[in-house]
């Protein structure tokens, strides 16, 4: 059994601060209760759950074939989405990126990877793979 | 006139390691010849280039990705900045983020300025103040950093140390800057990060011209030898030499005692990062292991039986590992004594035996190191003839069998490589995985202090990489130093119009994501694209680490030469200053734009007509820090790899529109957002590769130029992502700038996205005004 709330990557971890575990009910209400929200999709995505994602009705950005993800941070602190999802991006690469809206937006981050994510305003905590898959079909049923 | 006083000072100084610095002066000072008019700016201090570095921040503000929410620099912290907040000083995140970019920055300066200034101190010592500066017939603007930077143009080793002096003042007024209670804007700390970059620039130039001209290495030589590059090419029979660090000097002894005794054949000299590379411009016999990323990897593998040490980049646990092995070990550097005894005073036989019995000390004489390493060098490897260091291949699958599968390995491995995954699979006596993970991972260690089982997972690496992959045998071209002034005036006018579609940089440190084979992946696409591609540090040993079908290495493909499909290695760290010394090279010989003393407007040329990118892949070190910073304030942008966003800090634009003067016209107008961002991180190989013809773009760009440069752009997206690029409509400012081979494609694309020709281009574009 894995560790919950640890960051995936011990080292992410930034002190203070650090995201609140999420559940998937909690996740799905977030969404649904939400104006615009975006998912921010990256290239590191495992096969099954990017499947999955394929059928979710939400707008979509895909890193970096369609946008870099640090331009993608510049656009989301702007504060067009209040909600801004995220799945598939390289883990250290995406906790450091996830910083800057920590400190200077207003957008509501919630990571959907199987890893805790302590940046981000709201996080899945580290999971194994088909519990991951589970959560992830649960919430594109959903909405 | 001039003396040196060492010569004068009696063998008993000597003998009491009492060393006197400096030289006696008689007569006045000459006052330095006017080869070109003074500029505006010459010997710049901190704020007086404030205005250009606020001119880019404007276009590229600083973006932060703050990698700590607190600050704990003074005792009135910990403070948290988090959400807004201030620290008990009243600094908030923002300037937090800025300050520790120039603190870094400063390290990085001053170890360049160190590291230079040791080389030049130890030339004079040896060849005198007077000794001229001369880079052979094809170099008159032989040092085009300082003669922009400081108005200076210099002409001997002495000459050079006015221009070190500079560089010590500025770091030290900017270092103090950091402290608590000192700077209070973001920007200005930004502004003086880009100095602290610039300084570093500069003492680069200064360390490997002094290197260049006193140690003779290649001139600015297209054809430079190739040599051995990897672990394979090491004859394991002969007792081997490693040195690891950035300063050839006691590398340089070492082989000159082998050479004046004979024994090039018999002994095996290597080396480890950038003193590998420059004793290769020293002396083509010697062999490069690899870059830095495989540091703990060959001295586990216990080939070596000598380490030489000297400064930066190297483990700062080298000697609890070299002895590990039974090898012995020698700090040659002021700034790493690794706590070792002073035996410098000592006579080298004596060093030797003192070195015999406790295995490694401290020698800040090089010139004795040269006789003690070789010959310590013939004792230690009888002494470990049959010394084994690694397991066997059955000690691997009996070690892995310990793992109790709790997979900390991968998460504390700065990478997320797989290591549980081998272990497994090792477990079982198959080694697919582990031969996988040896060629990605930069043996670090980091999974071995987290491992449970205490497993030596770094050796165990090794081990399955040495045994499996026979390969290991490359080459390389060695370092040429800088670019010709005849080669600049070849290629300056397809440069600035666009023709050559782009200068591709790749430098810097060994923190890839993936592995070294990526950088030689970016090398091909770009050398068969007929780009100038241009390398130095462990980058370029990167390149040369991988072999086509035919198993040749890019340096063997590709000539060195500067010039569209050439692969230029200028050699170590320090030789990046004849990247930017090539652009500002551009302006001044190709464009007449004066240097004396003129930096920004030379910036404002290579900012909006040199169409080169650096890209540093593997950036790690806050040298690699100060040497982006520097090359930005240059105009000049820089990709960096997915690790680099812990630096903090990038500098993007919003990707919108920029404002320029066009000064034939004196119209100030809105232009294409080219070069789009200064610094910026890719996350993948891939995103790099399509990120650099679009940075390689300039406003300046001919249509045929920039039809060009979007053909590339277009090739390489649709071959990575199988797509157009996404913002491709922003580039195009005519239809002249379509290329005519993809003109249909090009314009159903624009259509779709509303795109609608510009009315005006500036024929001058500048942002100064
Ligand atoms: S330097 Fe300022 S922010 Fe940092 S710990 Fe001290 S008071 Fe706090
Ligand atoms: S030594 Fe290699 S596998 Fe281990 S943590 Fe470092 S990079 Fe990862
Ligand atoms: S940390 Fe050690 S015990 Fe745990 S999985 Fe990795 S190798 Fe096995």
């Amino acid at each position: 059994m894995i560790d919950r709330t640890t960051p995936y990557q011990p080292t992410a971890g930034t002190n203070l601060n650090h995201a609140d575990v999420v559940s998937p009910t909690i996740l799905i209400q977030m969404i649904k209760r939400s104006k615009n929200p975006i998912l921010i999709v990256g290239c590191k995505l495992d096969k099954d759950v990017e499947e999955i994602l394929s059928k979710l009705n939400m707008k979509k950005i895909h890193t970096p074939k369609e946008m870099n993800l640090l331009d993608i941070m510049k656009y989301l602190a702007k504060g067009e989405h209040d909600l801004a999802l995220f799945i598939g991006i390289t883990y250290y690469y995406l906790a450091q990126a996830l910083t800057h809206l920590k400190h200077f937006s207003s957008v509501i981050t919630v990571t959907i990877d199987p890893y805790y994510h302590p940046n981000a305003c709201y996080s899945l905590p580290n999971m194994e793979k088909n519990e991951h898959v589970e959560v992830i079909k649960k919430l594109v049923d959903a909405l | 006139m001039e003396g040196d006083i060492k010569s004068m000072s009696s063998p008993l100084l000597k003998l009491k390691n009492f060393k006197i610095k400096g030289t006696i002066k008689f007569g006045e000072e000459v006052e330095e010849e006017d080869w070109e008019p003074m500029g505006p700016t010459p010997m710049p201090k901190v704020p007086t280039l404030r205005k250009w570095d606020f001119r880019l921040l404007k276009r590229y503000p600083p973006f932060y990705m703050p990698i700590c929410d607190m600050c704990c620099l003074c005792t009135f912290g910990k403070c948290d900045l988090s959400r807004g907040k201030k620290g008990a000083c009243g600094l908030d995140i923002k300037k937090q983020q800025a300050r520790i970019v120039l603190i870094a920055c400063c390290i990085g300066a001053a170890c360049h300025t160190a590291h230079s200034r040791h080389l030049v101190h130890y030339l004079i010592e040896k060849l005198g103040k007077d000794y001229p500066i001369n880079l052979g017939n094809n170099i008159d603007v032989e040092a085009p950093i300082t003669r922009t930077v400081t108005g200076i143009k210099p002409k001997t080793l002495g000459d050079l140390e006015k221009v070190l002096d500079y560089c010590e003042e500025q770091i030290t007024h900017l270092l103090s800057a950091t402290h608590t209670g000192q700077e209070g804007d973001y920007l200005d700390f930004e502004s003086k990060a880009m100095h602290a970059g610039m300084i570093d620039d500069l003492a680069r130039e200064v360390g490997d011209i002094a290197q260049i001209v006193g140690l003779n290495m290649p001139k600015g030589d297209e054809d430079a030898p190739l040599v051995d590059l990897g672990l394979g090419t090491i004859d394991k029979n002969k007792p081997v030499i490693l040195c690891i660090g950035h300063n050839v000097v006691p590398g340089r002894y070492i082989i000159d005692y082998l050479e004046e005794n004979g024994l090039d054949d018999e002994i095996e000299v290597c080396g480890i990062c950038c003193t590998a590379l420059d004793i290769t411009r020293y002396n083509e016999g010697a062999k490069i292991v690899g870059p830095l990323s495989r540091q703990l990897m060959f001295v586990r593998s216990g080939v070596a039986d000598v380490v030489v040490v000297d400064e930066q980049c190297i483990r700062t646990d080298i000697l609890e590992e070299t002895l590990k092995t039974g090898a012995v070990l020698i700090a040659t550097n002021e700034k790493m004594c690794l706590g070792l005894e002073d035996i410098s005073h000592l006579s080298e036989d004596e060093m030797i035996n003192y070195i015999l019995r406790n295995r490694a000390a401290l020698i800040l004489d090089e010139e004795k190191v040269g006789k003690v390493a070789v010959e310590l060098a013939k004792i230690i490897s009888k002494e470990r003839k049959d010394k084994k260091c690694l397991p066997d291949l059955n000690e691997v699958v009996e070690l892995a069998k310990k793992c109790t599968e709790c997979g900390w390995c991968n998460r504390v491995c700065p990478n997320s490589f797989e290591v549980k995954e081998a272990m497994i699979e090792a477990k079982q006596g198959k080694f697919d995985k582990f031969v996988e993970l040896y060629k990605k991972c930069y043996s670090c260690g980091r999974c071995e202090c987290e491992c449970e089982r205490n497993l030596p997972i770094v050796s165990m690496t090794t081990k399955v990489g040495e045994y499996f992959i026979k390969d290991m045998k490359f080459k390389i071209r060695a370092g040429r130093g800088p670019i010709q002034d005849v080669e600049i005036r070849r290629v300056g006018a397809p440069i600035v119009f666009g023709d050559i579609p782009g200068v591709v940089a790749l430098v810097g440190c060994s923190n890839h994501p993936n592995g070294e084979e990526e950088v030689a992946k970016i090398a091909k696409e770009f050398l068969e694209r007929k780009y100038i591609v241009v390398a130095s540090g462990c980058a370029a040993m990167s390149i040369g680490m991988w072999k086509d079908e035919d198993g040749k290495t890019l340096y063997e493909k590709y000539g060195g030469s500067f010039e569209a499909g050439g692969l230029v290695n200028v050699g170590s760290c320090l030789s990046n200053c004849h990247i930017t010394g090539a652009a500002i090279k551009i302006a001044n010989i190709f464009a007449k734009v004066p240097l004396r003393g003129n930096f920004e407007q030379v910036a404002d040329y290579i900012l909006n007509r040199v169409g080169a990118v650096g890209i540093a892949w593997g950036a790690m070190s806050q040298k690699a820090a100060a040497i982006a910073t520097g090359v930005n304030r240059w105009g000049i942008p820089v990709i960096v790899g997915p690790h680099a966003a812990k630096y903090r800090r990038m500098y993007l634009s919003d990707g919108k529109d920029f404002e320029v003067l066009d000064k034939r016209t004196g119209e100030i107008m809105k232009i294409e957002p080219a070069p789009e961002h200064l610094i910026v991180t890719a996350e993948t190989v891939e995103e790099c590769i399509c990120m650099i013809p679009k940075l390689c773009m300039r406003p300046n760009d001919s249509p045929k130029g920039r039809a060009m440069k979007i053909y590339h752009y277009v090739s390489v997206y649709e071959k990575y992502f199988g797509m157009m690029p996404p913002d491709l409509e922003k580039f195009v400012r005519t239809e002249q700038d379509i290329p005519f081979m993809i003109k249909d494609k090009v314009m159903d694309y624009l259509k779709e996205k509303g795109w609608k020709p510009r009315e005006k281009i500036p024929k001058e574009p500048t942002i100064i005004y």
